[in-house]
């Protein structure tokens, strides 16, 4: 299989511009790479997984919390000014504003905010391992650098990115339940039993298995660009700027893609 | 125990080879490799380490393919050789005695020897103050210090086959021949010592034989006997073409 993959990078190389064939090149290796550490006497790093799992989780905390408080307000608030002028509308406040959050705002977010903070941090510790050999170093001591590296940090963000997803959506509702009530003076329950007459539960499971995805996508993405930066600094910082872009690119893309044709 | 390098190949960038047809034999021993910067010594020692993926060819150890393997049985293999990286490559979120306990779990040595390990392989090295430096994080490490526990590192796994990637580049004469004495005293603990250096005073006087790698292949061969003679001759014009390209290497002119 790990055959398979070089000889069709080999040949697709081959046929390529100089350009290309470093990239297939660099993805030729990385995937060959991913393939050898499934293989093998296989050890789950898990002291890795739990740091960096909660390092990524509580260190975005804060500004997860704050960008879904955010989304929950400007939401919210727009939409109640409408209901205010229209006149109608109050009784479906909660479950309208709850259901745009959890299905795409909050979700969408997150995972920008992830890729931007975190995704830039997997690729600089990566690309900085590369350059300064830590990477070379783990082989040669036996140590399979993607299952003390990769699967770590790819785990971690599946399992951090959903939890984050959660928390913003119970803070963007709260944000969106204190707009509706400054604007049109709606109750707690009123909210309350708007967003259960509403809301459809497997809509929040939909949002936790995008963000499971999303999380895939941020890690594999930096992880990529980190793993094939060769020998200079300023090529790292590049690589940065490509990992987060990137990320955000395929995020937006795959939610997309879900929206319209899974969930 | 042997090391067979066949018809490796390799480039950076597809083209352009650095190694094309590369064959040698390496037997037990100290083994040098010279060349200009950028001939691909590195590069071939990384092949050997199984660090690098060569574009065609195989390593050989003990008849045992390094690259054509199967994954479990290359990842058995890989714990038998040892590198030591230029610039001690240490893992930089351990500290000092992190990055021994590590290597030393990866590669399977028992925990109630670490300690004990530890303690011994550090003032082995030459580092002084050794319970203040165990806790110490690289950052906090001098240049030299660093290159000792990248050294330590390598020696605490006891591998039979140790890579040295230009283990005295950029130290001061002094720091220089200190970390050489280390390594000399270490040898005899491999069977096979493969060494790359611009330093071929050290080269001479630690290596049984070293080869000359020129255009990608094997310029040269020489034995330790021989080398010392061509560094201690002005003599550039020698009928055997080994010795001739080499006495021009070594004297800085065009082989």
């Amino acid at each position: 299989m790990k055959r398979l993959f070089l000889n069709i990078g080999k040949s697709i190389a081959e046929q390529s511009s100089d350009l290309g064939r470093g990239a297939f090149r660099n993805l030729g290796s990385f995937v060959s790479s991913i393939w050898e550490g499934l293989h093998g006497p296989y050890k789950f790093y898990f002291s890795e997984f739990v740091y960096f799992s909660s390092s990524s989780g509580v260190n975005a905390f804060g500004i997860v919390a704050i960008t879904s408080a955010v989304a929950g307000v400007t939401s919210s608030y727009l939409i109640a000014e409408e209901v205010r002028r229209a006149g109608v509308g109050a009784e479906f406040m909660g479950g309208g504003v709850t259901q745009m959050l959890v299905t795409q705002l909050v979700p969408i977010l997150v995972g920008l905010v992830v890729a931007g903070r975190t995704g830039s941090a997997i690729t600089a510790s990566i690309g900085t391992m590369k350059i300064t050999e830590q990477i070379e170093a783990l082989k040669s001591i036996s140590t399979d650098p993607i299952q003390f590296l990769f699967f770590p940090r790819l785990i971690g963000l599946m399992v951090a990115l959903p939890c984050l997803t959660i928390l913003g959506c119970v803070m963007g509702n709260f944000a969106g339940y204190f707009a509706a009530e400054r604007v049109l003076h709606l109750s707690w329950s009123t909210w309350t039993f708007s967003i259960l007459d509403l809301f459809e539960i497997e809509k929040l499971f939909h949002s936790i298995y995008k963000s499971v995805i999303f999380g895939a996508i941020i890690t594999i993405v930096s992880f990529y660009q980190g793993w094939t930066v060769h020998q200079s600094s300023e090529e790292l910082s590049r690589r940065i700027q490509i990992g987060v872009v990137g990320s955000m690119t395929f995020i937006l893309i795959a939610n997309l893609i879900m929206t319209v044709l899974v969930f | 125990m042997k090391i067979e390098i066949k018809n490796i190949s390799f480039g950076h960038n597809l083209g352009e080879k650095i190694l094309e047809n590369f064959n040698y034999s390496i037997p037990e021993g100290v083994f040098g490799i010279l060349g200009q910067s950028g001939c691909g010594k590195s590069t071939l020692l990384r092949i050997v380490g199984g660090l690098l993926r060569p574009d065609e060819g195989d390593v050989l150890i003990n008849g045992e393919s390094v690259w054509k393997n199967t994954i479990i049985k290359k990842k058995k293999m890989s714990k038998k050789i040892g590198m030591v990286f230029q610039g001690g490559a240490l893992f930089d979120f351990l500290n000092v005695e992190g990055n021994l306990k590590f290597a030393m779990d990866s590669t399977g040595v028992k925990k109630e020897e670490w300690d004990s390990k530890i303690e011994k392989i550090l003032e082995s090295v030459g580092l002084d103050n050794v319970e203040n430096i165990r806790k110490r994080f690289v950052s906090q490490l001098s240049g030299g210090q660093a290159r000792r526990v990248g050294l330590a590192r390598t020696l605490v796994t006891s591998p039979e086959i140790m890579l040295f990637d230009e283990p005295t580049t950029g130290l001061d004469p002094q720091r220089s021949r200190s970390i050489i004495e280390i390594i000399k005293s270490s040898l005899s603990n491999s069977k096979i010592s493969i060494i790359v250096s611009h330093d071929i005073a050290f080269i001479s006087e630690v290596c049984t034989q070293a080869i000359l790698i020129e255009n990608g292949v094997v310029g040269a061969t020489v034995d330790n006997k021989n080398l010392n003679k061509i560094i201690n001759s002005k003599k550039i014009d020698y009928k055997d073409e080994n010795l001739r390209k080499l006495s021009k290497f070594i004297k800085g002119l065009p082989t």
